[in-house]
């Protein structure tokens, strides 16, 4: 007899990311996350030999490692906490030596290494960089009396761009900046060390370093540029230009070091597509845009998958090969690494059709390939050359999994193709109850990948409708054109995906959910203000108020668009934004509503679940309300939040289905 | 005389007593400092003073045994929380009393000297440990509460009856309400307190009267008040017995008050113990116009009550504002005037037991901070200072003087009443920049009290111009109408009152004028940047910046239900907001704002700060967030010292 998966069985996961691969193919190294008692994903680097599967090293316990690289010598390097803060080592697979390299005071974010070369990211105060502290790791008993002067500091803020979900809020003062460390020894870039740098890149002989700066002020302030310099941080050239590039990765060199990649977005005119440039080391020029997007194979690099169970960085989306561009995208639901000849471009090639959803990879010289690939059956695992090296979820086959099917129908103004997956709910035979889950973004997509969400709600009975709405990414730049997320059509697309369900015998029409975090959650308040198809809502990290949410969120400036105009009127514009939105239909809302919220969210802020919540409660008393906030959680909570909160937001979701589409709270051990 | 200027030091270490007694058989009087920290108690015949603490922090509202033999007071203690403390004065020996769980409130004696009344925030026994990472279900209103934060459940405050004796400490109230303003028969047999157990959940601050016989075999509150409202926030007042313990006298919201104007006036009443008919006990009028006040600028009273009885004649005394004064007055049985008793120009905010025809008032005024003095009840005009706070402050500093006046205002509804703070030092013919400093509320007044923050910025050089505009208590009904603080009104008022400065005083440069102010001083701060002129420098301070941010995240949720459509509430908000218009904000603007303050929310403080800065790339906007503090200045010494670092060097670049 099979066991149902419920929310707590989160907690089992182990999370794969980061593959390496050794020049001469004989290793692979992977990043491997669990969770600790307290919630935290710790995470830790294993070895195996890429033919065998072998391991050959495992982090010690109580230490916690990511990020391994092979360099073209054969050494294998890794950030690892053995000292306090992550530092940079090498660790030697023979005799098991470990040598410590770094000694940041704040330890290590990014790093490269190549030919005996070290640049790295570290964060750092700005009086450090000036008295010299800034290699000085600090002791238990420093970092506590540190941390705790840091605690009443104030934040302070000059500039537009001064908060981000990302740094859980305002940062105060610190930032992180490049340097460099080899034989002389350890350094911050001369002429860059009071810039913002991240995702250092060597270049294969190690002379030339490429890195994302933030050198604007003003609305511009998170826009990045790409830096280019030698040693001593004299730029050979500044790559600036009219690219919005994505400082979500370290550049890539090309391996004759002539040139170096980058991912970036491209304008076309039916919209735009994330692509990667290439630039001239020594001019600094643009050299050749490859054409990545031709539309029936694949929609440029897109790693925006929405609705996936992983937890950590990957390398990279690129690979530059000699003759050879390699790149992850996702496209029509399937994520795949693609191949396209640098000498005669325009053929775009499936490097691998053996996976439907990679989430990393790693490719040597040689051409062998290290991937970590999963489906909706499970979560990615190691697979080097097509052999599998790893098996993280087995466990899974003690549970019953549900069936995914993936359905197409027209939209309903015949303008596009809708793809949405119907996830069947484990012994029920329909119709059943069923949860329309929406993604966030929009521009993301919904793939052949496990979610464990899915599973606890099929396993508690619900059929899930996952769809690509129009404004999805994935099928075309005409897809998400126009702004088209905001209109009616991403909103019909969901209702029409619902009706199919309804109308196959699937779906119940009146016990029908709905959820969604961020867009999703946008979407979620929508449906339930403009119609009555649904039983249950339940809006994650929702965005319900334009009105509040300006300038209290991290995105959306006026200036962004150009010069405010002279008669701007800031009433204007913000009667503007609050018009028509979804806290202004809260007098149409009848459906119970569930709201989840971290309190330290940025993105989308707590106080857009506080419109929502005191609108309702004030004009809809009779309609059953709840809300759950979350402490220490930002916007990212289930992702990479703690996992007590992951697992309590989920059991929430199912709760509140359970009691509004089936009457009755779900019973769990 | 050599005296120095006053510095930031001074001002963030200024000396607050918090709470005193005096003990007229014993001749004892205490109190508690946090210069001193702990309780003080001196012996008047020989002015011998002994120091007793528990080893917690904040120590304070000291109130002597009925003998006279102990002193009760509240002490934060690491890792146990804020508990009841007594120490024996005659064996020296200190020892808590308590071990709840939640803070407790207002501790004061049973008349036999063995039980100690109190109040506390508690959780049910059997709730499990929560950590504060843990999520916060949240089903109906008042769910955060600013210097609180986020309240669970079941975290109500009740009220707690201690015996010194066992050691045990009995619960008297339970439920999803909240008890306090507590105070006991003399002869021990009846509590009255207020309790909200029968308001709806979102009227945050509504209370009736309840009393509870401790003779009865299950002693359960009785509701002794119908409809009137017992006076909590802004400032709480404790019932009072008769004598003849037959009526409980309490200040109530006057119900003849038009709500219209908002937040009324505070009358007194006496309740019959027997629930019968409550009587007023004075008409309001030029001669006393209230009972009890709401001073903005006055740090006075800390830990004493605001109304007593004189055992011996009936007379009920009590203290009342007006004009910016805060004065004693009294109400002798059958009479309904209330006479003055001390009256001046400064602010009397506290009082303690009146024993054999004298009673110990807290004091103080611009030129002295608050003094406990001892004042025979027919010789009101003199006293005997028995603990002078600030001494240091008053013998070693330069006390900057303070002029005032009134004008009439433009459309001549009312009289305006402004005070000049002069720089310290000044020189003739030397000119100054000055300081609008504007207070919150609105509905408090400015007082002639001691303010340590405007003495260090006049001895920066700088003069500080503070008035009462339209919307401030103390001022008759008519001057504080509510609507008039937020019509436009009360700015009128306060451009006035800046050219009737300048016209009084020649020496304030009119081209060196600054702005500030916290909470509805800063939302006025934000309203004049966007609105006039004038002025070279903004720094506002806990401001309101968005109604409609406020309407679902402040503390004090506000109501769309005067609106059809909440579409329409929402435009009529965004009309009413300043950020609304900070296109219109062009000089140098500084935004100061606690991460906790759940008041006014930090998020306006975020939009006004984008949205000025957004229409103003060049414009040197600066935001400071300040950690740990909710909707106040910060309240730790070297955090404050920050602040106070902010706005010096805001001041010193741009004005």
């Amino acid at each position: 007899m099979k066991k149902q998966f419920t929310p707590q069985d989160v907690w089992k996961f182990s999370y794969l990311s980061w593959p390496a691969l050794s020049a001469d193919g004989q290793y692979t190294a992977v990043t491997v996350k669990k969770p600790d008692t307290g919630g935290v994903c710790q995470p830790r680097v294993r070895v195996l030999e890429a033919r065998m599967g072998r391991v050959v090293y495992e982090s010690p316990a109580g230490v916690r490692e990511m990020q391994p690289r092979f360099t073209q010598d054969g050494r294998l390097y890794l950030l690892s906490d053995a000292s306090g803060a992550y530092q940079v080592w090498q660790i030697s697979l023979e005799n098991g030596e470990r040598i410590q390299k770094t000694s940041l005071r704040h330890g290590v974010n990014h790093y490269d290494a190549r030919m005996g070369v070290i640049a790295f990211e570290a964060t750092l105060w700005p009086e450090e960089i000036d008295d010299g502290t800034a290699f000085h790791e600090m002791t238990a008993e420093e970092k506590s009396a540190w941390e705790k002067e840091l605690d009443s500091r104030p934040y302070v803020a000059e500039d537009l761009t001064y908060k981000m979900d990302e740094w859980f809020g305002m940062r105060k003062g610190e930032k992180p900046v490049i340097g460099l460390c080899d034989a002389k020894g350890q350094r911050l870039l001369t002429q860059f060390k009071d810039t913002e740098g991240v995702y250092p890149a060597l270049s294969p002989d190690g002379e030339a370093l490429a890195f994302f700066a933030y050198p604007h002020g003003g609305v511009k302030g998170r826009t990045a540029e790409l830096m280019i310099c030698r040693d001593d941080g004299k730029p050979a050239a500044q790559l600036t230009g009219d690219v919005m590039y994505t400082p979500s990765q370290a550049p890539v060199f090309s391996p004759d070091g002539k040139s170096v990649w980058a991912l970036a977005y491209q304008q076309y005119e039916n919209g735009y597509s994330q692509t990667a440039v290439r630039l001239d080391v020594a001019t600094g020029k643009l050299a050749f845009v490859p054409d990545l997007t031709e539309e029936t194979v694949c929609e440029g690099v897109n790693e925006m998958v929405a609705g996936r169970t992983e937890n950590g960085e990957n390398q990279s989306c690129l690979a530059v090969l000699a003759n050879k561009l390699l790149f992850l995208g996702g496209f029509q639901g399937k994520t795949r690494l693609y191949a396209v000849s640098l000498d005669t471009p325009k053929k775009i090639e499936i490097y691998n059709d053996a996976f439907e959803d990679i989430t990393g990879f790693c490719v040597n010289g040689r051409g062998d390939a290290a991937v970590l690939a999963g489906s909706f059956a499970a979560p990615a695992d190691l697979y080097v050359n097509g052999k599998q090296l790893t098996d993280e979820h087995a466990w899974l086959s003690e549970y019953e999994m549900p069936i995914t099917e993936e359905i197409h129908i027209p939209s309903r103004d015949g303008q596009a193709e809708l793809r949405y997956f119907f996830t069947h709910p484990i012994g029920v035979e329909g119709p059943a109850p069923v949860v329309l889950d929406i993604k966030g973004g929009p521009d993301t997509m919904y793939a052949h990948a496990y979610w464990h969400e899915f599973h606890a709600l099929a396993a508690a009975g619900f059929g899930v409708i996952h769809g690509n709405p129009r404004g999805s990414a994935g099928f075309g730049r005409a897809f998400c054109a126009g702004g088209v997320c905001w209109k009616d059509e991403p909103m019909n697309d969901l209702i029409d995906m619902c009706l199919d369900a309804i109308q196959r015998g699937w779906a119940d029409e009146k016990r029908l959910g709905v959820t969604g975090g961020s867009y999703g959650g946008y979407m979620t308040l929508k449906l339930i203000g403009k119609t009555k198809y649904f039983a249950a809502a339940a809006g994650q990290r929702v965005f319900a108020n334009p009105g509040t949410s300006y300038g209290t969120g991290d995105v959306g400036w006026v200036s962004a668009e150009g010069e405010v105009p002279p008669h701007f009127s800031m009433l204007q514009y913000l009667t503007d934004r609050a018009r028509g939105s979804n806290v202004s239909r809260v007098d149409q809302i009848d459906t119970p509503l569930l709201l989840l919220h971290g309190y330290k969210d940025y993105r989308c802020t707590f106080e857009q679940a506080e419109q929502m919540f005191i609108a309702m409660k004030e004009r809809r008393p009779q309609v059953p309300l709840r809300l759950v906030m979350f402490p220490k959680e930002n916007h990212a909570l289930t992702r990479t939040g703690n996992m007590n909160s992951q697992v309590r937001h989920l059991q929430e979701i199912v709760d509140w289905m359970g009691l509004y589409l089936k009457g009755k709270k779900e019973q769990h051990e | 005389m050599n005296k120095r200027l006053m510095t930031m030091d001074d001002c963030c270490g200024m000396e607050r007593l918090n709470g005193g007694d005096w003990h007229a058989g014993k001749g004892l009087v205490c109190w508690a400092s946090n210069r001193t920290g702990g309780v003080m108690v001196k012996r008047l015949a020989t002015g011998a003073v002994t120091r007793y603490t528990a080893g917690g922090k904040g120590e304070g509202y000291a109130r002597f045994s009925p003998d006279g033999t102990q002193v009760s007071f509240l002490s934060s203690l690491p890792g146990k929380g804020r508990q009841v403390c007594v120490a024996d004065l005659n064996t020296g020996e200190t020892r808590v009393v308590t071990v709840l769980s939640g803070a407790a409130m207002e501790p004061i004696w049973h008349p036999d000297g063995r039980h100690i009344l109190f109040s506390s925030s508690q959780e049910t026994a059997d709730r499990q440990e929560i950590s504060s990472d843990a999520p916060v279900v949240i089903e109906d209103f008042h769910y955060k509460v600013d210097g609180a934060g986020f309240i669970r459940p079941d975290g109500h405050v009740q009220l707690f009856l201690a015996d010194l004796v066992t050691g045990k400490t009995k619960q008297l109230t339970y439920g999803e309400a909240d008890w306090m303003h507590h105070a006991i028969s003399p002869d021990g047999r009846y509590i009255a307190a207020a309790g909200n157990v029968n308001r709806p959940k979102e009227d945050s601050i509504g209370f009736d009267l309840f009393l509870m016989d401790l003779q009865s075999d299950a002693p359960a509150f009785r509701q002794i008040s119908h409809e009137l409202v017992m006076v909590s926030y802004p400032n709480p007042v404790r019932p009072v017995f008769m004598p003849s313990g037959q009526a409980v006298v309490m200040a109530v919201l006057d119900p003849e008050a038009d709500p219209s104007f908002g937040y009324p006036p505070a009358a007194l009443f006496s309740f019959p113990v027997d629930g019968g008919e409550p009587q007023r006990l004075f008409r309001a009028d030029a001669g006393c116009y209230q009972c009890v006040q709401f001073p903005y600028n006055a740090f006075c009273g800390n830990g004493l009550d605001k109304i007593h009885l004189d055992p011996d004649t009936g007379d009920i005394y009590f203290v009342s504002g007006w004009q910016g004064q805060a004065n004693l007055y009294k109400l002798s049985p059958g009479s309904l005037r209330a006479q003055p008793v001390r009256v001046g120009s400064h602010v009397i905010h506290g009082l303690s037991r009146i024993q054999q025809g004298r009673v110990m008032i807290a004091q103080g005024c611009t030129d002295r901070p608050e003094a406990y003095i001892l004042m025979e009840l027919d010789k009101p005009k003199e006293g005997e200072t028995l603990v002078q706070s600030g001494e240091n402050i008053m013998e070693g500093c330069e006390i900057a003087p303070t002029e005032d006046f009134f004008f009439t205002t433009l459309d001549g509804e009312s009289r305006v009443h402004g005070f000049v703070t002069h720089p310290a030092r000044r020189e003739a013919g030397k000119k100054y920049p000055a300081i609008v400093y504007i207070h919150g509320g609105p509905h408090p007044f400015y007082t002639y009290g001691f303010t340590a923050e405007f003495q260090a910025l006049a001895a920066r050089g700088y003069a500080v111009l503070w008035c009462n505009p339209r919307g401030s208590s103390g001022y008759g009904s008519v001057h504080q109408n509510f609507a008039r603080a937020m019509d436009g009104s009360a700015y009128t008022d306060i451009l006035q009152f800046v050219d009737e400065a300048l016209r009084r005083f020649a020496w304030i440069d009119e081209g060196r004028l600054a702005v500030t102010g916290g909470s509805y001083g800063g939302y006025m701060t934000n309203w004049i940047a966007s609105h006039a002129h004038r002025f070279q420098a903004y720094i506002t301070q806990r401001s309101v910046a968005s109604d409609l941010i406020g309407y679902a995240s402040s503390d004090m949720q506000g109501s769309s239900r005067q609106f059809a459509s909440f579409e329409e509430f929402m435009v009529d908000a965004l009309r009413k907001s300043p950020v609304s218009y900070a296109e219109n904000i062009d000089k140098p603007f500084l935004i100061l704002h606690g991460e906790d303050d759940l008041r006014c929310p930090v998020e306006g403080a975020h939009q006004l700060f984008t949205a000025v800065k957004d229409t103003h790339p060049d414009l040197p906007v600066r935001l400071v967030i300040f950690p740990h503090t909710p909707h106040d200045q910060p309240r730790e010494a070297e955090m404050l010292k920050r602040y106070y670092r902010e706005m010096y060097d805001w001041l010193e670049k741009y004005l």
